[in-house]
């Protein structure tokens, strides 16, 4: 049975979605906080201990988000490392038909690990 | 032949930098930019004023900071204004942040280092240099900046058109 929960600060929302194999944080509208690690960290570090280190797939979808300032990607990218390091699964997947999330999201490809756990997918 | 200049004076708040979004768009658009191009520019001016309002050395209510653009045919230039920080030191990283992109053959190689640098850093909020390198790579803009005689730092970000 999926549980959902949703998260929102100012103008971002987040719904965090758990079934048995997965964990999903679908992001909307804008981030664009002065600190938003402050919001986000508790958020994303929640989903990687939902994940189990690699039982289940995590997967962040930023394809309805409008916009995210640089700030947004400090914590992201913490993430992805931390994630990266550990035996974590994470998708993390991208509206590629909007130019500004093809440009950004595809500079995180460099933190896709070769074996697969760590990947970017355009959708 | 396109020709434009757009200005504003802003309380160095967040909120209100923020809320510039709009007119910022409105403006390029109006102007003959297409989506992407608009948004684009629209996302460097907000990396420029919030940086502006984080690290501007702001010392009484009466101070703006101001974001002027303006453009042509060939070039869209936007300004961000705010008084300089009265830390040399400040001044001497954001100049190094600017050395340190230029340097790379492309922006984007320069935003994913910095990328990398930030992912391996533990998290404390302050200047990482992530934002101008953004407006590198996704605004494809020249960075620079000057200070002049009555301490203002003017930061701005040139795109070609052409």
């Amino acid at each position: 049975m999926p549980t959902t929960e949703s998260f929102t600060e100012k103008t971002l929302s987040i719904d965090l979605t758990e079934t048995d194999d997965r964990v999903e944080l679908i992001w909307k509208g804008k981030s664009n906080d002065r600190d938003p690690a402050r919001f986000l960290m508790p958020i994303l570090q929640n989903a990687l201990g939902r994940g189990g280190n690699g039982k289940k797939q995590i997967v962040i979808d930023f394809a309805s988000l409008d916009y995210m300032n640089s700030s947004t990607f400090s914590p992201l990218v913490r993430i992805l490392d931390e994630a990266a390091k550990g035996q974590h699964r994470l998708l993390l997947e991208y509206n590629q038909g909007r130019k500004w999330q093809a440009l950004s999201f595809s500079a995180l490809k460099a933190f896709e690990t070769p074996d697969g756990r760590i990947a970017l997918r355009g959708k | 032949m396109r020709q434009g200049r757009f200005e504003l004076k802003l309380v160095p708040d967040w909120d209100t930098v923020k809320a510039s979004w709009d007119d910022c768009h409105r403006f390029l658009s109006e102007h003959g930019l297409d989506g992407d191009q608009a948004y684009a520019l629209s996302m460097t001016a907000q990396e420029l004023l919030e940086n502006a309002v984080k690290y501007g050395g702001f010392t009484n209510a009466a101070q703006r900071v101001e974001l002027y653009i303006s453009l042509d045919d060939r070039d869209v230039i936007i300004e961000v204004k705010a008084p300089a920080h009265g830390d040399p030191a400040r001044l001497k990283k954001l100049d190094d942040t600017i050395q340190w992109i230029r340097g790379y053959q492309s922006p984007f190689e320069a935003y994913v280092e910095k990328l990398k640098q930030v992912s391996a850093q533990p998290y404390a909020p302050g200047e990482s240099g992530l934002g101008l390198a953004r407006v590198a790579y996704e605004g494809q803009c020249v960075l620079d900046f000057y200070v002049d005689e009555t301490d203002v730092l003017a930061m701005s970000a040139v795109h070609h058109l052409l």
